[in-house]
């Protein structure tokens, strides 16, 4: 029997041997590729105060100084060797001025979390500087702490991050913004208004303050515009035209990227919180309203409609602002300026005008199906040469912004 | 796949067929005439050109041999006189030690595929070969008035066609050593091309839509593109042979064979076009345009070996027996990190006063390498009975065992980079952005193909009328088939998207589900039994003219002819 059972079990070793193996030659190795992402950190804080909190506590008090360590958590994979020393610096900055060396730098890739140790100084603040281009990623990439999908080097694309212990203060690392800026729409009737910026997360430094970073000039020649200073403070710089300005006139004023706070922070003109090293001047325009000698009050779309039969659309326009009729240009009404698309694409269109002034017929040379949009530029002009308000405002002619787009 | 198809035509390089007379054809392949006992050598393997010196005089080789396909039919004057011919002949003076022998064929042709254009509702209104070309057009009355208002009008071109040609030159020579040895050699060398333009890849397409009232134009999509895929390859081949006559009775030969081949295979396509749906509006926009192009180019070399040994045993006066194996192998491979694929496109579209774009820049590359494998074995016996000179009978056994592999290995890794702007100049706009997008794959593709046939033919020769033969073949054999193709993914990774938009955020996703057709097996595996027949006439009006019949049948138009002139 013994001998039954062993040749059964030789017998099956010999087939399961000649199984077939599987006929494909290689196998699958899937390559996650990609991973050009910027890495940031997510969120710094201590370890006796957890993520968000900045206050040192000591965690040894057998031990002389606070001891007590920085969370730094990243939202990528960051390659460990990269964790060093060498990629931070902490300095005193209230009272002293000294660097800090940690006891300990450590890498925990499964959470993501740098920490590092060290002993700190009661009643001190400090200033924590993870040096840009110092961390990478697993794929290479260097840290985005001003989130412009790029690497700028520093200053800007150091990431900083502050820290203290008792009742000192730490120094202010925040970028001022804009609170808002007056005056900004074309119906403005003062001949004397002032120009004045608000500002968020300041103070700012008043001595940046001033009439060469704050700019009035005349839009339509960029003739400059006499100013003086009326009030200029960390929140706010108010200023005023030093003659009166012109009945139906448009002005642009400018404010300097290039101010600060007084902690040297670089201003955040298009609060998004971060300061790029292109970040654009604050540059805005208002108007003064017409005289009865003056004709700069722009037209605006008073209504569209497409018309039974989808073959024409009807365009009427008027005066911003007042809603008063107007002239149109007749020349301005070219494909350039106004558009309609349906379903398949743009339609050809062949400009008819009529007994209205005001008013421009659209005849579509094929017609419009499915979901018809009107698209009115904002180089629509009237008699006098005032390019069209979208948004109607009171300012005309600004691309995209005066653009007219609606579903007829 | 197109690389497969030129593959098919590479291979054909290694086992291009020997010319075989109508004398063997209808005998089964074993009664042979002069040309076969030389150039076709032993089992039809490689040429023996020692064997000249078995037929002495001359033989001349016209067109009218029908040699180089055996198939044309000379009766038949509606048949395509088109194809390759072959020209050469034999010369062996008398009492001399020496002969000589040239073949040499020639072809060129063109073939045209037929081309089918649809018109109005998707029916077709053209049909021929070659280049086409066609117009029509479709009006319609849109807003029911009684008179019609719009035209839509489309222009199209296609052409496809191949072209191919073959010229290929040997001489051979051989020399009487002694009374017991024989010596020959042969040189011999092919080039042979073919160009194919397939329809996909050569068409143009134009379409214009206007307003019948205003005269105005709605819209216009021009569409071209050029391609051709394109196989050269040429081979030089030397054959050394040698037959000794061991003794009264006996002969014993050999040959050997080296066949250098090289090609070069090369696919190049190009296309492009624009759509426009503001035609005739300066600065204002709604237009597509691409242009794209692929091409990759590959050289596979290598070579063929092989021998053969014979043996004629001449048991009586009227029985000889022939014992014949041959084995050759050839390969070829190359490779090519030529493989590239390029894309550009745009589409941009005026919104107000904005200019919106959206741009794709796709770049692919790679390489393929090529192996390929062909062994061939064959043996085979023959016992022939030739009691008189109008009768003569053989039977034989023959084993022919072929493998045939190719292994096609194919890499590319791709990268679309789409830019996209709102046309407005807002700082940090996040709804202007540049995508990434890159993904990469490796696969292989391995054929292979297995014939191996057992046969028993049977010939004969008999004379029916004075200077009149009837010949008659049968072959029954067993044979075996195989044919597998594995495909298998190598390496390959997802779609990966990266975006970066205007305002500094990312954005980054995968391909999700990721599916991989990881590898597939086709595979055929057959066997069966034949028995092919086959019949001739052979007639020699005098010592100068040879001619032979096959395919004899009712119909005249179907009979073939092949005269062989002698001297």
């Amino acid at each position: 029997m013994k001998r039954i059972t062993a040749g059964i079990a030789v017998l099956l070793l010999l087939l399961l041997g000649c199984a077939q193996d599987n006929p494909f030659k290689a196998d699958t190795v899937v390559e996650w590729e990609g991973g050009n992402e910027h890495p940031h950190i997510e969120v710094a804080g201590t370890e006796s105060g957890g993520p968000g909190n900045f206050q040192f506590s000591d965690l040894d008090p057998e031990r002389n100084g606070i001891q007590d360590a920085v969370i730094l958590t990243f939202d990528k994979d960051i390659d460990p060797s990269t964790i060093a020393a060498a990629s931070f610096e902490m300095i005193e900055t209230d009272p002293g001025t000294g660097s800090v060396q940690f006891e300990s730098i450590s890498y925990y890739p499964e959470d993501r979390t740098a920490v590092l140790v060290g002993t700190f100084s009661d009643d001190t603040a400090y200033l924590l500087t993870v040096t840009a281009g110092s961390i990478l990623d697993l794929p290479g990439n260097q840290l985005d702490p001003n989130h412009n999908a790029l690497y700028d080097g520093a200053p800007w694309d150091d990431r900083l991050a502050t820290f203290f212990t008792g009742s000192a203060v730490m120094r202010d690392i925040t970028s001022p913004s804009i609170n808002s800026n007056f005056p900004n729409t074309g119906n403005v009737g003062n001949l004397t208004p002032q120009p004045r910026v608000l500002f968020d997360n300041g103070p700012m430094n008043v001595s940046q303050l001033n009439l060469n970073n704050f700019t009035l000039v005349r839009t339509s020649d960029s003739s400059s515009v006499a100013l003086q200073v009326v009030s200029a403070t960390g929140s706010e710089l108010v200023t005023v035209p030093v003659n009166d300005l012109s009945y139906g006139t448009r002005y642009t004023v400018r404010l300097s990227a290039q101010i600060t706070d007084s902690a040297g922070n670089y201003l955040d003109t298009n609060n998004d919180g971060y300061v790029w090293p292109d970040e654009p001047d604050l540059v805005w325009d208002f108007q003064i309203i017409d005289d009865g000698t003056t004709h700069s009050t722009p037209p605006t779309l008073s209504q569209a409609d497409l018309l039974p039969g989808n073959t024409s659309v009807r365009i009427e326009f008027e005066e911003s602002l007042t809603g008063d009729d107007v002239v149109m240009d007749d020349a301005t009404f070219i494909a350039a300026n106004i558009q309609v698309t349906d379903d398949i694409g743009s339609i050809p269109i062949v400009f008819e005008t009529g007994a209205d002034p005001g008013a421009v017929n659209c005849l579509l040379q094929r017609i419009a199906t499915g979901t018809v949009t009107l698209f009115i530029s904002c180089n629509v002009a009237d008699e006098y040469g005032n390019l069209f308000d979208g948004n109607n405002n009171g300012l005309g002619g600004t691309p995209g912004e005066d653009d007219w787009s609606g579903v007829l | 796949m197109k690389i497969l198809a030129l593959l098919v035509i590479v291979i054909s390089a290694v086992t291009f067929a020997q010319p075989q007379t109508f004398r063997s054809m209808s005998t089964s392949g074993l009664i042979l005439d002069d040309l076969d006992r030389w150039f076709s050598g032993m089992l039809f393997t490689q040429p023996v050109p020692d064997r000249l010196l078995e037929a002495p005089g001359i033989r001349v080789y016209t067109g009218l041999s029908n040699l180089s396909t055996g198939t044309d039919l000379v009766f038949d004057e509606t048949a395509d006189t088109r194809g390759s011919f072959l020209l050469g002949g034999s010369y062996v003076p008398l009492e001399a030690s020496f002969g000589l022998g040239v073949l040499t064929e020639f072809m060129n042709e063109r073939f045209f595929d037929e081309i089918t254009l649809f018109g109005p509702g998707g029916s077709p209104y053209l049909t021929g070969e070659g280049t086409v070309e066609g117009t029509w057009s479709e009006y319609v009355d849109t807003n029911g008035d009684g008179t019609l208002d719009s035209r839509h009008t489309v222009h199209e071109t296609a052409e496809a066609r191949t072209d191919s040609s073959l010229t290929s030159a040997g001489v051979y020579g051989a020399y009487e050593v002694s009374e017991t040895l024989r010596l020959g050699l042969g040189v011999s060398y092919t080039t042979n091309s073919t160009e194919v333009l397939d329809e996909d890849d050569n068409r143009s397409l134009s379409i214009a839509d206007s307003n019948l009232v205003t005269g105005v134009e709605t819209y216009t999509l021009d569409s071209s593109g050029e391609g051709f895929s394109k196989d050269d390859r040429s081979s030089i081949e030397i054959a050394l042979s040698g037959t000794s006559a061991v003794t009264d009775m006996m002969d014993i030969g050999g040959m050997f064979l080296f066949t250098s081949i090289s090609s070069d295979i090369s696919y190049e396509a190009g296309l492009s076009g624009t759509e426009d749906f503001l035609p005739g509006e300066i600065g204002v926009y709604d237009i597509a345009t691409w242009s794209e192009s692929e091409n990759y180019a590959v050289s596979p070399g290598g070579s063929r070996f092989g021998g053969g040994l014979n043996m004629d045993l001449r048991i009586d006066e009227n029985w000889i027996l022939e014992a014949s194996g041959g084995y050759y192998t050839a390969s070829l491979s190359g490779s090519s990190d030529q493989y590239s694929i390029s894309l550009d496109s745009s589409y941009i579209v005026s919104i107000a006063s904005l200019i919106d774009s959206t741009i794709f820049d796709m770049n692919g590359s790679g390489g393929t390498e090529i192996d390929i494998c062909d062994d061939l074995f064959s043996f085979g016996t023959k016992l022939t009975f030739d009691p008189s000179e109008g009768f003569t009978v053989s039977m034989g056994m023959g084993f022919f065992k072929h493998d045939l592999s190719n292994t096609v290995h194919n890499e590319s890794s791709n990268t679309l980079v789409e830019t996209y702007s709102d046309g407005d100049v807002e700082f940090a706009d996040p709804d202007d952005y540049v995508s990434t997008t890159t993904w990469s794959q490796t696969d292989e593709t391995i054929t292979t193909e297995s014939i191996t046939r057992i046969s028993i033919p049977v010939g004969l020769e008999f004379e029916v009328l004075p200077k009149v033969f009837a010949r008659l073949g049968a072959s029954p054999g067993f044979v075996w088939e195989s044919e597998t193709e594995t495909t298998s993914l190598i390496e390959a990774s997802p779609l990966v998207t990266h975006i970066v938009y205007g305002d500094g955020s990312e954005d980054q996703f995968i391909e999700s589900p990721f599916e991989t057709i990881d590898g597939t097996l086709v595979e055929t595996d057959d066997n069966y039994t034949e028995i092919p027949y086959s019949y001739g006439v052979g007639y020699t009006p005098n010592d100068h003219i040879q001619i032979d019949l096959m395919g004899l049948g009712d119909s005249l138009n179907q009979w073939r002819l092949s005269a062989t002139l002698s001297f």
